[in-house]
């Protein structure tokens, strides 16, 4: 009964692990949608110029990124309440969905380029953070459940 | 009618108007809403058409951004060809002008930026329109050239659009619709093919070449290049009806463009406030038949 005991905590702890370690995923994801439509919408200005309602469900994605970006186009709600983003980066998106679709294509694109630099500097840190973190919250969490498992068997 | 780009209020409040005759809305920031039907102008107030300028619904720059963002879906710079030219159309097929700063660089306008005016034109389709003048422009399976006349407003447009049909009702060849405003989205027939928001020079050479058509359709000849276009098509074998703002004969034949020859029919129509009303039907030597 306690190896039972002593065997679910550590099991536990390891999910708690992965838990923690999921806001780095979660983060390098949506910076990977966020990064991806950038350079996409772009290439679209320039060439087909799809509008963004048809390239949201286009690539008809449930991700944070492309929700957010639907439910503003359709309702204008900007309501990012996910934790991964500081607030600074919370502040960066909003500007971007609010500028977005919102000029003429030449201006439109100025401001896709100048923010091209500033998304993938976020990308580029959200995975290092996914690299550098979500194994140590895995390792810790498996740590940490190892240590229960020592103490109550 | 579909106004789903309006705003609430303004959604609202033409719940309460006589769609059937109105024929313009017109949007101007820090003025009242003007909406135009066949014989008189109107103030949009909250709940219908009004009289008193004091009860009309006054245009902000949100109802202008808002309208904007709606008929663009919030894609401003797919829609960038069409604004550089200074008007929008729905996909419900209101036509909308815009007016504001426009944005020049080496002579040519880039795109038009803080947009004070609105002018959304109603597109209207009034069957059997061109019923007396059908008879002056098909004889048998021959068709005259013709140029339809008049000041803006008048339903030139709304004249070519029966013209259209009925010419594709009697299966006596193709028809081209060269349509650089999508101002002909309603028209459709088994004999009908479009050509949209491109210029006249690219859709009627490449129209001519691909479609084989028997006939064109385009609106408003305003150019030089645009007349030339209508030449060369007429030298191709194809007959051409199309339309020009004047308020008379003797102006159309003023203005710089105009080059006699071309057309075999001219129609007038007349400013009675219902579209399409003829006021007189022309031969090449402007001869009233």
């Amino acid at each position: 009964m306690r190896f039972v005991f002593c065997l679910a905590l550590l099991v536990v702890s390891i999910i708690a692990g992965h838990k923690f370690a999921d806001k780095y995923t979660l983060r390098r994801k949506f910076y990977s949608d966020f990064s991806f439509f950038n350079k996409h919408l772009k290439s679209e200005i320039s060439f087909s110029q799809t509008t963004l309602l048809k390239m949201t469900d286009l690539f008809d994605k449930k991700t944070d990124f492309y929700i957010s970006l639907k439910k503003y186009i359709e309702n204008k709600e900007f309501n990012f309440e996910k934790k991964y983003l500081s607030l600074e980066e919370k502040g960066f998106f909003k500007g971007y969905i609010e500028n977005v679709g919102a000029h003429d294509k030449i201006t439109q694109l100025n401001y896709l380029e100048s923010v091209e630099q500033k998304i993938d500097e976020y990308y580029s840190s959200a995975e290092k953070g996914e690299k550098k973190y979500k194994t140590l919250y895995i390792k810790l969490g498996l740590l940490f459940g190892l240590m229960l498992f020592i103490i109550f068997i | 009618m579909n106004f789903d780009v309006f705003t609430l209020d303004l959604k609202t409040a033409l719940k309460g108007v006589d769609i059937k005759n109105l024929y313009e809305i017109r949007l101007r920031v820090g003025f009242p809403v003007i909406v135009k039907f066949a014989t008189e102008y109107k103030y949009l107030g909250q709940n219908g058409a009004v009289t008193d300028s004091d009860k009309g619904i006054v245009v902000t720059n949100n109802h202008i951004n808002e309208i904007i963002d709606n008929i663009t879906e919030r894609s401003l710079y797919a829609y960038n060809e069409s604004l550089r030219q200074g008007y929008l159309t729905s996909k419900s097929g209101l036509r909308v002008g815009v007016a504001g700063d426009c944005v020049i660089d080496n002579g040519q306008v880039l795109t038009i930026k803080n947009i004070t005016s609105l002018n959304v034109r109603i597109p209207h389709k009034v069957k059997d329109c061109s019923k007396k003048i059908i008879d002056y422009i098909i004889n048998d399976s021959k068709i005259f050239n013709t140029l339809i006349i008049s000041a803006p407003g008048y339903g030139k447009t709304t004249m070519l659009k029966d013209l259209a049909e009925k010419i594709s009702e009697k299966n006596i060849g193709s028809v081209l619709i060269v349509d650089e405003r999508e101002e002909f989205l309603d028209v459709y027939g088994e004999n009908i093919d479009h050509i949209k928001n491109c210029d006249k020079s690219f859709a009627f050479d490449n129209g001519i070449r691909v479609m084989s058509p028997k006939v064109i359709v385009t609106d408003e000849l305003c150019s030089k290049n645009d007349w030339e276009c209508v030449k060369n098509a007429i030298n191709c074998g194809v007959n051409v009806l199309a339309s020009c703002h004047a308020d008379s004969i003797e102006q159309m034949q003023n203005k710089k463009a105009f080059q006699k020859g071309i057309f075999e029919r001219y129609v007038l129509l007349f400013g009675s406030g219902q579209a399409g009303v003829v006021k007189g039907v022309y031969d090449e030597e402007f001869n009233l038949l």
